[in-house]
């Protein structure tokens, strides 16, 4: 792997904590509040994904 | 000098785009400054962001800064490879990076990058040359 974990970590993101606190808690933020209905938002979620080849 | 952003979206002239999702701002706004508290260089930051607007927005010249630093046109080079194909980001592209910027570091390019991409989609996807004149760029100063 390019870039590694920290020993105890599971991810590149466990290298900077706060930066992962603030992204996760955008990234919360947009799932869960909004017009747009979660289901709708999980589709979109599900093609991008899919157009852009992502595993995760 | 730019042109003015302009959207589609039904806003009144001058209006910041922000203030339709306040709390997406707020913590949008602390992802960026999280990315400067983690030490990268404000400066480099908006050079990644500058060359991502300009491919996203589909310019038609990509300038080149020659008196850029290692970090900075490693971090750009980066940057520019993230929308083009992140697929295509060589073993001695990333051996450069990993000298160049510690691993904190590092996950907060990587993360401020792939922001920025986001972030200039979505600013392309809204604007509309023949729409209304709105903000809707964020400064990485927090007394901004």
């Amino acid at each position: 792997m390019r870039f590694d974990p920290p020993p105890d970590g599971a991810s590149f993101f466990d290298y900077e904590p706060d930066v992962f606190a603030a992204f996760n808690l955008l990234y919360g933020t947009l799932w869960t509040d909004g017009v747009v209905d979660q289901p709708t938002k999980e589709v979109a979620r599900l093609r991008n994904a899919r157009v852009v080849d992502c595993g995760i | 000098m730019a042109a003015p952003y302009t959207t589609w979206l039904p806003v009144d002239a001058g209006a910041d785009m922000w203030e339709l999702v306040p709390a997406p701002h707020e913590q949008l706004r602390n992802l960026q400054f999280s990315f400067v508290r983690a030490g990268l260089d404000p400066a480099l930051l908006d050079a990644c962001r500058a060359r991502i607007d300009a491919l996203v927005g589909g310019a038609s010249e990509v300038s080149a800064d020659r008196s850029m630093s290692d970090a900075r046109r490693a971090a750009v080079g980066f940057a520019e490879q993230f929308v083009l194909d992140p697929r295509g980001v060589t073993d001695a592209q990333a051996a450069e990076l990993h000298r160049l910027f510690p691993a904190p570091q590092l996950a907060a390019l990587t993360t401020a990058v792939a922001t920025f991409d986001a972030l200039a989609r979505v600013k392309t996807v809204l604007a509309d040359p023949g729409g209304t004149a709105a903000s809707i760029d964020l400064s990485l100063d927090e007394e901004d």
